[in-house]
This record gives structure tokens, sequence and C-alpha cells, in this order.
């Protein structure tokens, strides 16, 4: 580093590694909340409770180590759930709860499991159960992002080196003409 | 304007008289092209059923990089022998200098492919003498010769110029290529005219924008 | 290094304090989406970058053609730095389109419209750079990549009518578990893409900010050593 003035530069580091701190806490801090304040529990249903007008009101899981699970539901409650056949059925609590009962008791009786996202016993999304879903698919989200912090770092640091050395250069040329 | 077309023609005997003479760009386009082809009768387990799915495929892709080397050849030749700086005194326009270069790469590309497309009828046992591959194989051609001369003028003076024209040449081409795969495969599959309308359509509106674009833009090339 | 970089620049500041807020966004704010899930979360990272890339584009394209028409090298500039970010932007757009598409199509790539012609147009673009590093320095360098700039921007709508009429003909073929359902967030999800595109657009500028000063002294360095060499060989000699 042939830089001669050094007190902008140093404050222009504390800045950078300011910012890189910034970006990893926020990164990290976000990936372990959002798979942690709502909790995961997959499993296949067990039991669905409705009331007289046939919405669904609570339903109980159990999950693969047979632990049995119940959970009550919101208006915003979220379902995506499929039939038989694959066609997918997304809608809430709030919306069409009297079907979300008949999908989960249908989901019982083939014994397809489901995940549900829930915070203090309460559910707030009931999903299809999709190989590793959840899980697995953060790893993408976080190539993701790697990838893209990765090159744009690498691309400014080629940039940085680049324009250094065409800066000295000049800077000598002056030198000698001067 | 029939001074003009006296000029481009002039330009394009120019260099057909000189091909007929040492025959290097027609040989070279024909022979890569058809090389191609049989590698890919090797490497394809040929029977009835697939030659129709990848036939019109391999065909183009052949021909189209056999061009590439091609219009290499017909530009370095220019080079060599000094003759574009002679072509650039002569008291014409630019935009004839272009439309005679691109008359006489058409030419090359569509006596090479008067070789090749019946030996690909042999080798993929295709049916493929008929008016619609004329017009395709035409449309095609007009398309290669008016983007390739272009590129071909443009990196003569690049270091690595083998590789640079069909980096250039081949992505550009490629909505043409598309066209005259498909079109091609609606014809070996034996339908007509109204099926493969829109892709000759595409091709057509690809000749007329790049001869147009090219001969206006051209002069900017051979500016010094 | 970082005095070159110059981090304290408003407009890194800017992006940085917004992609602060984005990642928020992205993180903590927006819901997960019923139908893909956690991956949903990569469009908000791959349309603001898709959005650079053809930001890129027209750039190069717009100050190519306006090089051709009035020869100053500020334009040049432009185009070659706007190129490079460009290029950078469209590959990682195509990077994140396939780690997205693997989870929820099933496939890394597909013959889809917009995939082939954000594939052809990157090729465009990285022939442009290759023809400028492979070709001698000069005026005629200048003139001959702004010419492929030209082209690039003429062959794009051909491109995607091309690709467009090519996947009618042959549907991608996608079957993952979310490959025809609808978005399940709605406005929130144009919040979100709101807030990422305008981080991203403002990195972008950064970026061909820093490129175009690269640019320049790079002639300020050939400039100096053609003055250099003139005044200090003796006259008539070269």
């Amino acid at each position: 580093m042939r830089v001669t003035n050094s007190v902008p530069r140093a404050g222009a580091l504390r800045i950078a590694l300011a910012m890189i701190v910034a970006f990893g806490v926020a990164i990290a801090h976000s990936s372990t909340s959002f798979a942690q304040d709502s909790s995961v529990a997959s499993g296949i249903v067990v039991g669905v409770e409705v009331d007289d007008s046939g919405n669904l009101t609570r339903f109980a899981l159990s999950d693969s180590t047979g632990t049995v699970t119940t959970f009550d539901l919101s208006f915003e409650t979220k379902y995506g759930l499929e039939n038989q056949a694959g066609d997918r059925w997304v809608s809430s609590q709030g919306e069409e709860s009297a079907e979300a009962a008949r999908r989960l008791r249908d989901h019982q009786e083939r014994f397809a499991p489901i995940t549900v996202s829930f915070a203090n016993g309460v559910a707030s999304s009931v999903v299809e159960r999709e190989e590793g879903k959840l899980e697995t698919n953060l790893g993408y989200l976080f190539a993701v992002f790697g990838i893209t912090w990765a090159l744009f770092f690498a691309y400014v640091l080629y940039m940085g080196t680049k324009q250094q050395v065409l800066q000295h250069e000049i800077a000598k040329l002056k030198s000698t003409l001067g | 304007m029939k001074g003009s077309l006296a000029i481009i023609w002039a330009i394009g005997r120019k260099d057909l008289l000189l091909e007929i003479r040492n025959k290097e760009v027609v040989v070279s386009v024909a022979g890569f092209a058809l090389l191609v082809l049989v590698i890919f009768t090797f490497a394809i387990d040929l029977n009835q059923g697939n030659a129709k799915l990848v036939g019109p495929g391999v065909l183009w892709a052949g021909i189209a990089f056999a061009g590439v080397t091609g219009l290499n050849r017909a530009f370095a030749l220019e080079v060599e022998n000094s003759t574009l700086e002679a072509l650039m005194l002569a008291p014409i326009s630019r935009d004839l200098i272009y439309l005679g270069k691109a008359l006489g790469n058409f030419l090359f590309i569509a006596v090479a492919q008067i070789i090749v497309i019946p030996l690909f009828a042999v080798l993929f046992n295709l049916i493929v003498f008929r008016w619609e591959m004329l017009a395709i194989a035409l449309l095609t051609t007009l398309g290669f010769s008016a983007v390739g001369t272009l590129f071909a003028a443009m990196s003569v003076r690049v270091r690595a110029r083998e590789v640079m024209l069909p980096l250039l040449f081949l992505p550009v081409v490629t909505p043409l290529l598309m066209a005259a795969v498909e079109s091609t495969s609606h014809m070996v599959n034996g339908r007509s005219w109204s099926d493969m309308a829109q892709w000759l359509q595409l091709a057509v509106a690809f000749d007329v924008a790049f001869i147009v674009v090219s001969a206006f833009i051209f002069q900017h090339i051979l500016e010094d | 290094m970082f005095k070159v970089l110059n981090l304290l620049d408003p407009l890194l500041v800017l992006s940085a304090a917004l992609m602060g807020v984005t990642l928020y966004l992205i993180f903590q704010w927006v819901p997960t989406e019923l139908n893909q899930g956690a991956v949903q979360r990569i469009l908000y990272f791959h349309v603001p970058v898709a959005w650079g890339s053809m930001l890129g584009i027209f750039v190069v394209s717009g100050s190519s053609f306006m090089y051709l028409w009035k020869k100053n090298e500020k334009w040049d500039r432009l185009a070659v730095a706007s190129a490079e970010v460009g290029v950078v932007f469209g590959g990682l757009m195509l990077l994140t389109g396939m780690i997205w598409a693997r989870p929820v199509w099933a496939v890394w790539w597909t013959g889809e419209a917009k995939l082939t012609t954000a594939l052809i147009l990157f090729f465009i673009y990285v022939a442009y750079l290759m023809f400028r590093a492979y070709f001698p320095p000069g005026g005629q360098r200048q003139r001959l990549a702004a010419i492929i700039g030209v082209i690039g921007a003429i062959d794009t709508p051909i491109i995607y009518f091309a690709a467009n009429l090519w996947s009618q003909a042959h549907p991608p073929i996608v079957t993952g578990p979310a490959a025809d359902a609808e978005s399940t967030l709605g406005s929130d999800l144009g919040m979100v893409l709101l807030a990422s595109t305008l981080a991203f657009t403002f990195i972008f500028i950064y970026l061909v900010q820093t490129r175009y000063k690269i640019r320049k002294s790079e002639d300020d360095l050939v400039e100096l050593k053609r003055t250099s060499t003139s005044s200090s060989m003796p006259a008539g000699a070269n």
C-alpha cells in the first residue's frame, strides 16, 4: 500500500469492516430467527376437530418420534395442501376453514405428511410436506446470498487493485516528468 | 441504382473469380460441414425415428460452424493480399463494398450448401428436395452472410481472429438458427408452408434488419 | 486499495443502508411464501440483479450509439464500464436463477423464453468485452466495440421473439413442487422487491462509476506515457 494520506484510509477501512460485520450479523441473525421464532413440525395428522358449522378448530399431529402435538388455529393461519392427484390448494383459516378441515381429514386417511409452522401452540401455516423442503431449501437460499456477495466483493477488490496500480504508475510517471 | 448494382456485382464477381481459381472457401466450408454431419451419424445411433428429430439441428449447426471458418478465410485472403485497402481507395461508398462482400460470401455458403444438403439427405435418409428447403436455405444463408460479413470485417485485426468471429457471430445469429432448424424440422415431418410461416417471417425480419443496419454501419468499420 | 475504491462514496453508503433495510425486509418482515417455502426469498435477489443486467445492456447500447454519433471518449468509457458491470450482474442473474429453479422447477435449466434470451444476451456482451480485450487499442477499437453494442441492442427483440416461438413449440419441462403455483404474497412481495431493486441499482451505479474511473486512469496513463516518451527523447527519434 503506497497510500500517503492514511487518515481517510483508516476511516474508510473501519466503515468497510463495520459494513461487512453488519451484513454478516443481519444474515446470521435472520437465518436463525426465521427458522426459530416460528418453529416447524412435520408429521401425520392424527386428529381433526371441527365446530358445529364444520369449521376447523384444532388438529393433532404425530411426528416421527410418536409425540402428538395439538395445534390451535388463528384467523391468519395459511394452508398449502395437495390432494392425492397433486393439485395444490392454497387458502387461509379466515377464508375457507371448512375446506381446511376436509383437506386435513383427507391427509389423515391417506397418512400424508404435512409441515406445520407454529408459535405458542398456534399454527401459522400448514403445508404439504415435500421432501426435506423447508430445511434443505435454506441451502439454496444461502448459496444465492453467498455467491452474490462473494462475486461483488471479488469484483470490487479486482477493480480496487487495478485502480491502485494505475494510480501508482501515473504518480511515478508524473514525478519523473515534473 | 443500376450503377450501384453494377458495383456490388463487380465486387462479388471479383471474389467469385478468385474462388473459382483457388476454391479455398467453398471447399473448406463444405468439407467442414460434411465432417460434422458424418461425425454425428456416429455419435447418434441413427434410425428412422430420431433422424427427423436431430437431423435438422445437426445440419444447421454444421453449416453455421463451417460458415464461420469460411468467413474467416474470405477476409483473411483480403488482408493477406492487402486488397481491402485497395478496395477502400476506390471511389465507391462503403455500403456498396459491404453489399459486394456479402454477395460473395452468400454465394460461397450457398454453393457449399448445394454440396452439403444432398449428402445430408443421403446420410440421414430424409427427403429435402422441396421448395420449402430452398426458401429456408436462401433466407438462412442471406442472414449468415449479412451478419458474418460485418463481423468478419470487424475481427480481421483482432489477435485471436479465429476465436473471436464465432464468439461474436454465433450468439447474434441464434434466432436465425432457431428459425432454420424449426422450419426444416416442420418440413421433414411433412408439414407445409403455413406451419413454418412464423419462422420464415422471423428469418425475413432478421435478414432485412441486419442487411440494412450492417450496410448503414459498415462505414464506421472501414473508416481510418 | 480502500482509498481508491472511495468507500465513503455517498452512493455506496446509501446502498449499504438500503441493503441493510432490504435484508431486514427479506428475512424478517416478509412472510414465507406458502408454495415455495424459503427458496422464494431468492427472488428478492434474483429480480433486482436481472434488472441490473438489463440496465447494463440498455446503457451499453445507448452509449455505444452516442459514441458512434458524437465520437466522445466519455461515451466509450461509459459503454465499457456498464458492459462489464452488466456482465457481472448477468452472470449473477443466471446463477441465482438456476439455484432457484432447481428446488422449484426440479431442473437447473430449461428452454423457457426469458432464460434463453438472457443466456444469449450474456454471451453477446461477453463477446463484446473479449473483443475489446483482444483488439489493439485506439480509436478503431472503440468504434468497432460500439458497433457490437448497437448490434446487440438490435438483436435483443429478435432473440426474445424467436425464443418465445421456440418455447411454444417445445414446452419447457418443469415438474417441481411449485412449478405453476401462483404467489401467495401479493403486495408484500412488491414492497420488498422495490427496496431490493433500489439497493441494487445504487450498487450498479457505484460499480459503473468505479469502472469508469479506471478507464479514465488508463487513458491518462497512455497520454502521460506518450508525453514522457516524446519529451525525454531527442526530437525526430521514434
